[in-house]
């Protein structure tokens, strides 16, 4: 599969992707997102439910986000959602190097806001319990708990 | 293997406590043709993909699912 070749071709708008030239008859084929997509800032990326603009395909074609409660739990969301997003891009163009560059900056982030995250609402995973005073793994609330107003979010 | 992590992927804030719609979305998830069969089915059937970008995105998508 030289999805290399593909990406070599004629770079199209943002919203559209390429597809194989001379392709074998009667074989389906989906559009392939190209390297270096436009991608919204991390909040937003949250808030539409995709890091790309390109792919930001809602139902009803309405497409203004809601608008986000902020917090510091709110900034791990959008990082890590801007990760898992990049991973998946990553995982079908593994030859975009400035796609990787900006995973690896996501990731040092990431790390860091969960330090910061830990440091003010206790351990994210069991095995970071240990990082504490005692094992307060079991302290209530747990996410599907977490109140509405000056609670977690 | 997996690891979990105590914290929700995307923030919830409830108004207004509707049962009807916690059913359709509870069906969605679990019930046919729900996200939950859907990751199980991918996280399986990476077993047998030969190609190594697609045992990961089968990976990665089966993951990201069960979030």
């Amino acid at each position: 599969m030289d999805l290399d070749f593909i990406a070599e071709f004629h770079p199209c708008s943002d919203e559209t992707g390429s597809l194989p030239p001379c392709a074998p008859l009667a074989v389906p084929f989906v559009p392939m997102q190209q390297n270096n997509p436009k991608m919204y800032p991390p909040h937003q990326a949250l808030c539409n439910g995709t890091l790309f603009p390109g792919l930001n395909l809602p139902f009803r074609m309405k497409k203004e986000p809601r608008t986000m409660a902020e917090g510091a739990a709110c900034e791990l969301q959008a990082l890590l959602f801007v990760l898992t997003e990049l991973g998946l891009y990553l995982d079908t163009h593994q030859q975009d190097r400035e796609a990787f560059q900006l995973f690896q900056r996501y990731a040092k982030l990431a790390e860091e806001g969960k330090r910061r995250y830990e440091a003010a609402y206790g351990p994210l995973t069991q095995a970071s319990a240990a990082n504490f005073q005692e094992y307060i793994w079991l302290s209530d609330p747990w996410p599907w708990e977490y109140c509405q107003e000056g609670g977690r979010k | 293997m997996f690891i979990y992590e105590k914290k929700l992927q995307y923030p919830v804030k409830i108004k207004n406590c509707n049962p009807k719609l916690a059913a359709v979305i509870i069906s969605q998830y679990g019930g046919p043709d729900g996200e939950l069969g859907a990751s199980l089915r991918y996280l399986s059937q990476r077993y047998a993909m030969p190609f190594p970008e697609l045992k990961g995105l089968l990976t990665d998508i089966g993951t990201g699912a069960l979030v």
